[in-house]
């Protein structure tokens, strides 16, 4: 019997042409760039997910997912499949006729990054020079055919004063649904964390000026990498909706790769198991996952806001090496230096 | 006519389509995914099977949520219409309110229901947001029993229901 998880991550390679300051990738932390998969393991994983998991909605995601081989292809068998797809892509390498077959398939939810309403803070984020123009110019084609993309903004000391500025220009582009994620520290980001991070005040200051500009705009804005609560209070940011952090397996963004290792969410490195070695009820209750549940760290005990909180992200105090007893990173980063 | 009346048609249509796709797919796999030409076509006749599915079905072919997910998750995309319980336990003997945040509205009135275990309704009332992303406060029923309810947001006909959270009723 298969195993219900209504929302997967399927990273399908880690390529990526771009080289993003922020990168999340676990991977970009050991130093090892792992082996371009080919079409057939990556379609080998995506039926076996299928086969052991009852899933409604799965997001194609990477590395950039464009630039795994046929990569329509596997789209498509996942539509033939049943399931809604999401695709996260940085628009930067295939052309727009491959995001148009992609929409014939019926797939509505495309997530593209606009960094800044400025293209050189954009393409400096990226390390690569035209990248905004290209995202634009995909949205664009996007939207000639229906479908209106989801702007995704990273936030980083780099792009966080004038977010107001990004906020009325992604509105113009009639682009009303946008995920604020802030810089999580991990991946390519984590050598100098203090390069990429904004001050608390920096930071709570942009989450304010967002916040406002939904109200003003009345947009769909949210915050999607769980956030301590000591850091930014959703309360204070009414504009703004904001995720925690589930332990209930189904609410997960469970991510899984292309050799089929299942992860917690897309930016923890520990694996609960592989789909080809584990049963789906292993998986799913493995020990490690619960874990996650049963470890409170010392410094949140006694936090009235930890049942919503649940310490920021986990998964950045595991990319950093810490225990699951730390709360997210950012918190004694904020509170240990002059970042406040 | 009815829907029903074109049912036959589409499952002819259902069959000559697959037919075509398998042809297509066996076409990919003996080019082993070099030719460009088969892999067009296996993409197009692909689209034109979830198309009639999708009829035949009478739905939408899997994409149930088109406009996101209810659950916020890292790099999934947020839902409309979407409310968040304050304090998901309310004792109803120190009051009548539930306090609630409601994101993204798109309707200028909505209705919310008190729902037991069996789906039966307690209670169910309408309220109109006065701003976007607001604060809301929805009055209940001083009457209801304690125990575990759904709170749902649905529009003015009821049969949508956009947001769903669980709650508890406490003295």
């Amino acid at each position: 019997m298969k195993v219900l998880l209504p929302f997967v991550s399927y990273e399908v390679t880690m390529t990526c042409n771009l080289k993003c300051r922020f990168c999340y990738n676990h991977y970009k932390n050991t130093g090892e760039i792992p082996k371009k998969p080919t079409y057939r393991q990556i379609d080998k994983t995506l039926r076996q997910i299928f086969k052991v998991f009852d899933i409604s909605q799965i997001t194609f995601t990477g590395g950039e997912p464009f630039t795994a081989e046929r990569f329509g292809e596997l789209v498509l068998t996942a539509r033939l499949k049943g399931a809604n797809v999401g695709i996260i892509s940085n628009g930067n390498f295939a052309k727009a006729e491959d995001y148009i077959q992609i929409v014939k398939l019926g797939v509505k939810s495309f997530e593209l990054p606009i960094h800044s309403y400025k293209s050189e803070i954009h393409d400096f984020m990226t390390r690569i020079e035209g990248s905004h123009q290209k995202s634009l110019s995909i949205i664009s084609e996007l939207q000639k055919n229906g479908i209106t993309p989801t702007a995704v903004v990273v936030l980083t000391k780099y792009n966080c004063e004038n977010c107001d500025e990004t906020i009325r220009f992604i509105a113009s582009k009639g682009i009303n649904r946008i995920m604020i994620n802030r810089y999580n520290i991990g991946g390519e980001g984590i050598k100098n964390p203090s390069e990429l991070l904004p001050t608390k005040i920096q930071l709570q200051q942009a989450f304010k000026q967002i916040s406002d500009e939904a109200q003003n705009l009345k947009l769909n804005i949210t915050s999607n990498v769980c956030t301590p609560i000591c850091v930014l209070n959703p309360k204070d940011y009414l504009g703004i909706r904001f995720s925690s952090c589930s332990f209930d397996i189904s609410k997960r963004p469970i991510t899984i790769d292309y050799l089929g290792n299942v992860r917690f969410c897309n930016h923890s490195p520990e694996i609960l198991g592989n789909i080809f070695e584990n049963s789906a009820e292993e998986i799913i209750k493995s020990p490690l996952g619960k874990k996650w549940a049963e470890i409170i760290p010392d410094y949140c005990k006694d936090c009235k806001d930890y049942s919503k909180c649940k310490a920021g992200c986990r998964a950045s105090t595991q990319q950093c090496g810490l225990p699951l007893s730390e709360p997210d990173p950012i918190v004694k980063i904020y509170k240990n230096t002059n970042n406040e | 006519m009815n829907k029903e009346h074109f049912l036959p048609f589409i499952a002819i249509a259902i069959a000559l389509v697959g037919t075509a796709f398998a042809i297509a797919s066996i076409a990919v796999f003996l080019t082993r995914g070099k030719s460009k030409f088969c892999i067009n076509k296996k993409m197009k006749i692909g689209a034109c099977l979830i198309t009639l599915t999708t009829l035949m079905s009478c739905g939408n072919g899997g994409n149930v949520n088109i406009n996101g997910t209810d659950q916020v998750t890292c790099y999934d995309v947020a839902n409309t219409d979407q409310i968040s319980v304050v304090d998901d336990t309310i004792n109803i003997s120190k009051t009548d309110t539930i306090d609630c945040f409601l994101y993204a509205p798109s309707y200028e009135k909505y209705i919310y229901k008190i729902v037991d275990n069996n789906d039966s309704i307690i209670f169910q009332n309408e309220f109109s947001p006065e701003n976007y992303n607001s604060e809301i406060k929805l009055h209940i029923d001083k009457n209801i029993k304690t125990g575990e309810y759904e709170l749902q947001l649905c529009d003015t006909t009821g049969q949508n229901t956009f947001s769903s959270q669980t709650i508890t009723i406490i003295k």
